[in-house]
């Protein structure tokens, strides 16, 4: 299949870097302790789903006009289960309707199970350059625990295979502090995942989610809760273990090999505008932070009254938004402090003043102040930044940095103005 | 109306036993409440007393009644609360009625408590009127708890009435009875205003309401009265009666119950139990007032954000107008910086306050563990009362030590009589007597009354609970102040991270200290979350440490992905992260939650 024409650049390129994140709720089952907006058991939404996605697609482009999308990111869910030919379509009006960097970042997630070869193949042919694929864990128990709908070998031969598909550039999902998962047991997945040399690897501490069903047998006791000193032993080991196999530790819970950074997730963590489209997708984008309605059907009914309006009126009100919030400058700063943060090499003193037009002692003296001594924060030549110890107690910094009147939801949410 | 057609009445009863259900239904009888209006216990108003299903406040209602005989009669009905922490209510209530209404729950008999308000009672020589309610229950026991209250209380058996406040069987009999039985008030009409002021309360726009009992002559709006204790002079902006919502009236005249809004806005003008009347051609002599309730318990009540103590103080002031029980006077600790020494009749009366005071004025609270008061003689021959662990002298300077113990009633059938017994000689009570209170069949189903006397720092934690479980639910408990005896007793300090948290003293017998400090240790150990740095925990007798336990430094606290952009999450995660901590007191540098300041509560097992 061959990559889908790119539209003629006709004027000099748009000034502004725009990520989108597409979202694909479908799953075949759900895990254990997911609390995504994922589902199972909708394949019938299926057909629907997609034209919804092209159509809020469509939606945003003259919103999206001046900017340039330099990352894509196909999130759920499992976007590895949508058709080579629903994500043809999608590729398309993506092609078709914005202006994409020509090295943009394509990032698709995806599951073991429906990584075969053929599937492989036409996703890259469509231009996919990235794939997070969700592992989790290498022992088959451990994948019992989660729920997971892949044994270790099925993860294992899925990565080889994108390999041989010649994606060049994957990202491995683990999960560790796992139930009852001894340090030893941890370090066998790691050091077997480290073995097929992925370019990026995301490790995340378990949350037991309220909501889930995991989290459910927690609570009738069927589970003992994660011991956070034995996930603390993980994550300082993980991060001393990846360091010597050359992974750059660059956010709190990912790694990569130098250069290749999500720069997606970069995006996120650096409070760049990113438009979200799908159910229940989240954006940040005109200084305004809002979500899709979480159920499929609900969307894809939204959209098209959304797709009606502007049809009949030539503007559209973005009926599938279900609320936001317009943060304070003072919520603002926090978020951007609070994510920066999480990047590893921290916030930049300089740049943060320039973008928000007040320092960071200014914002936040008290607390980074405290911090500094109880040495969960550091001064670099040119940063501000978590230790090594403060790295699984950012919290502890995180809550110090919030502004004290908490930032109130508009429940009726007005679409930024523009014209179609 | 006429002093002739009025008649006060209170309903007192053991808790439980259906006073306000009971009052439901004569608000009902006497179509005071529109039908759409009614709920149960409709006098229950406060949103306490009706999550807690108890009452907490005395709550009078003027009620319009027309006899058989096509006469009508203004009933003034006081419906008081059963709990013991609450006496002083039902002691007050009682004082502005001239008969009182006796509920005894035909499934139970004859409780504790029912005896010490038919004591309370009898002292002012009320007339009484005694109702065997819930006979529509399926365990109920009319005949035997009649004849019970025949027995103990020694009224005429064709006296005794039965009713079902739940179908509103026998409720006109009460209300005749009533009628016939409980004298009218006897004031003078004409003679110079004596009021008593039963109970009081704030109000926003109309300042302090008092609540009266007038006794002799008429309070109208637009008079100048003066309170003859406080010497407090003002002008009434309204005369009403209770409704049971307020309701403006002509006047209030001898005999009648009602309040009066004093549009005071300073709260210490006025005090429950002062007697109002003119400021000119007023009363010679004040009305004799009220006892002061006698405190039992005290505890340091310290606004959780130390910014807000003139705001505590406010509360108290404020509440207190509304709970005449309440004690408090300012004190300080060196972790919790300015609060209050507050005195309470017991331990749910000190919850009630510290729940109303959090919701009612919206002041968060600490409160550190309740202690009972100890007399002290010092070595120097000094007398001082301790009521705070932080004032007991040093161990070289006591010559003795004396503490509360209290006279117990508990009523069960002799069944349990041996549980009981080991209950509270494990308490360090000691056995006084026993009665019989009914004839009964069966030796063990026959019910009794013992009374023993034990200290009442042993009764205080757990000691009710205890009884209704070895009881299976029978027994019921009373108890009165009784006297000062001498106890051992030392001050066991708690340090946290090498600081001694003065809020954590307390007063424990000598022979248990160190156990207690033990037990003391290990739960503050759950208790306090884990900080950035390892805290240790000590306890220490006389400077002495008798147990050690550690809090170890939290390693870990962070949140998992930022999942797929969706920032507000995370913020709303971490915001709540932060009220939990502001819920907390920071010590030093530990944060200390609010419930390790009451851990030695619930080191009984
Ligand atoms: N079956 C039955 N239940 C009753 C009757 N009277 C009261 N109850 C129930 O007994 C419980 C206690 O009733 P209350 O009226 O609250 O008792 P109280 O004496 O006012 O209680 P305190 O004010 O807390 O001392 C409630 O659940 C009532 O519904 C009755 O005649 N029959
Ligand atoms: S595959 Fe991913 S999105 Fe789907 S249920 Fe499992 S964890 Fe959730
Ligand atoms: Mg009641």
């Amino acid at each position: 299949m061959a990559a889908p024409p790119r539209p003629a650049s006709s004027d000099a390129p748009a000034a502004t870097a725009l990520a989108l994140y597409l979202h694909i709720p479908f799953c075949t089952a759900k895990c254990g302790y997911c609390d995504f907006n994922s589902y199972a058991g909708l394949e019938h939404v299926v057909p629907d789903y997609t034209p919804a996605l092209v159509q809020e697609l469509a939606l945003w482009a003259p919103a999206a006009r001046d900017f340039r999308v330099d990352t894509v990111f196909f999130g759920g869910g499992t976007p590895s289960l949508s058709s080579l030919a629903d994500l043809e379509r999608i590729l398309r009006a993506v092609y078709a309707q914005y202006t994409v960097a020509p090295d943009a970042e394509w990032t698709l997630e995806a599951n073991p199970s429906e990584l075969t070869a053929e599937h492989l193949a036409g996703m890259r042919g469509l231009g996919i350059n990235r794939l997070s694929i969700g592992v989790q864990s290498l022992h088959d128990d451990e994948l019992a625990l989660l729920e997971r709908q892949h044994s270790a070998e099925r993860a294992l031969s899925a990565v080889e295979a994108a390999r041989a598909a010649g994606f060049d550039n994957l990202n491995i999902d683990l999960i560790f502090g796992l139930i009852g998962q001894p340090l030893a047991r941890w370090q066998q997945t790691l050091e077997r995942a480290l073995a097929v040399r992925p370019e990026h690897l995301s490790c995340y501490a378990l949350t037991v989610e309220p909501g889930t069903a995991l989290y459910y047998r927690v609570a009738k006791g069927q589970l003992p809760e994660p011991d956070p000193d034995v996930v603390a032993d993980q994550f300082e080991w993980t991060r001393d273990r990846l360091e010597r196999a050359g992974y750059r530790h660059y956010e709190l819970s990912n790694w990569a090999l130098p250069g290749r950074e999500c720069r997606h997730n970069l995006v996120y963590w650096r409070s760049d505008p990113y438009l979200g489209m799908g159910a229940g997708a989240h954006s940040f984008f005109a200084g305004r932070r809002f979500a899709n309605v979480d159920a499929p059907t609900r969307y894809v009914e939204a959209v098209r009254a959304s797709a009606a309006e502007r049809a009949a009126t030539g503007r559209s009100t973005l009926q599938q938004i279900r609320g936001g919030e317009t943060p304070s400058a003072a919520t603002l700063r926090a978020d951007a402090a609070i994510l920066g943060l999480r990047l590893i090499e921290g916030i930049d003193p300089h740049a943060f003043a320039v973008r928000f037009g007040c320092t960071l002692e200014a914002a936040f003296g008290p607390a980074i102040k405290r911090h500094l001594r109880t040495g969960l924060l550091e001064r670099t030549a040119d940063r501000l930044r978590l230790t090594a110890r403060g790295q699984f107690l950012a919290n502890e910094v995180f809550v110090e940095l919030l502004p004290d009147e908490p930032a109130s939801p508009e429940r009726a949410y007005a679409a930024p103005e523009h014209e179609t | 109306m006429d002093q002739a057609h009025i008649r006060n009445f209170s309903i007192i009863a053991h808790i439980d036993h259906g006073k306000s259900t009971l009052a439901d239904r004569m608000i009902e009888l006497t179509g005071t409440v529109a039908a759409r209006a009614m709920q149960e216990q409709l006098l229950d108003q406060m949103d306490l007393e009706r999550e807690k299903g108890i009452t907490i406040k005395a709550q009078a209602v003027r009620l319009a009644y027309r006899a058989a005989d096509g006469a009508d009669y203004e009933l003034n009905l006081i419906d008081t609360p059963g709990h013991v922490d609450f006496a002083y209510e039902v002691s007050r209530a009682l004082a502005a009625c001239e008969g009182a209404v006796l509920v005894v729950d035909a499934t139970k008999g004859i409780q504790a408590q029912t005896l010490a308000n038919v004591y309370q009672a009898l002292d002012l020589d009320l007339a009484l009127v005694p109702v065997v309610n819930k006979v529509d229950m399926v365990a109920a026991e009319p005949e035997r708890v009649a004849q019970e209250i025949v027995d103990v209380i020694g009224v005429d058996p064709n006296e005794v009435l039965f009713a079902s406040a739940k179908s509103g069987q026998g409720i006109n009999d009460i209300l005749t009875a009533i009628v016939a039985q409980v004298p009218p008030p006897a004031g003078d009409p004409q003679a110079p205003l004596r009021a008593l002021v039963f109970d009081s309360k704030y109000d926003a726009y109309k300042g302090v309401l008092v609540y009266v009992r007038v006794v002799d002559g008429t309070i109208r709006a637009g008079q100048q009265l003066r309170l003859m204790q406080q010497g407090t002079r003002f002008e009434p902006l309204e005369v009403g009666c209770f409704r049971p919502q307020l309701e403006v009236v002509q006047a209030l005249t001898a005999g009648q119950v009602g309040y009066v809004a004093t549009g005071l806005k300073g709260v210490g003008d006025s005090r429950v139990g002062d007697t109002l009347t003119l400021e000119r051609g007023g009363a010679p002599e004040p009305l004799p007032g009220y006892r002061p309730a006698k405190a039992m318990v005290f505890a340091g009540l310290y606004p959780t954000d130390a910014d807000r103590y003139s705001d505590l103080r406010d509360a108290l002031e404020r509440l207190s107008l509304n709970d005449a029980s309440l004690q408090w006077q300012p004190e300080s600790s060196v972790a919790l910086g300015f609060g209050f020494r507050c005195g309470f009749l017991g331990l749910l009366h000190m919850e009630i306050i510290q729940e109303r005071l959090e919701r009612e004025f919206g002041v968060a609270l600490i409160a550190t563990a309740p202690s009972v008061e100890y007399e002290v003689t010092r070595t120097d021959g000094r007398e001082v009362v301790v009521d705070s662990p932080s004032e007991l002298p040093a161990p070289n300077e006591i010559a003795e030590v004396r503490e509360p113990w209290m006279r117990i009633t508990v009523t069960t059938p002799a069944r349990y009589l041996g549980a009981v017994m080991e209950l509270v000689q494990g308490r360090r009570g000691r056995f006084e007597k026993l009665e019989y209170l009914d004839r009964g069949g069966d030796e063990g189903d026959q019910r009794v009354m013992a009374e023993y006397l034990a200290p009442l720092s042993e009764i205080l934690v757990d000691f009710y609970d205890q009884l209704k479980s070895r009881s299976q639910g029978y027994a019921s408990l009373d108890y009165q102040f009784a006297d000062y005896l001498p106890a051992r007793v030392a001050r066991l300090d708690v340090m946290v991270n090498g600081d001694v948290v003065d809020a954590l003293s307390t007063i424990v017998p000598v022979d248990v200290a160190a156990a207690q400090g033990r037990k003391l240790t290990v739960a503050l150990r759950e208790l306090i979350p884990r900080q950035l740095f390892d805290v240790p925990i000590q306890a220490a007798i006389g400077g002495r440490i008798v147990a050690r336990e550690t809090v170890r430094a939290m390693r870990k606290n962070v949140l998992a992905k930022c999942y797929g952009g969706d920032v507000t999450r995370k913020r709303k995660l971490l915001e709540a992260q932060k009220a939990g901590k502001k819920r907390m007191k920071m010590v030093g540098s530990v944060e200390v939650p609010q419930e390790a300041f009451m851990a030695v509560l619930k080191l009984r097992e």
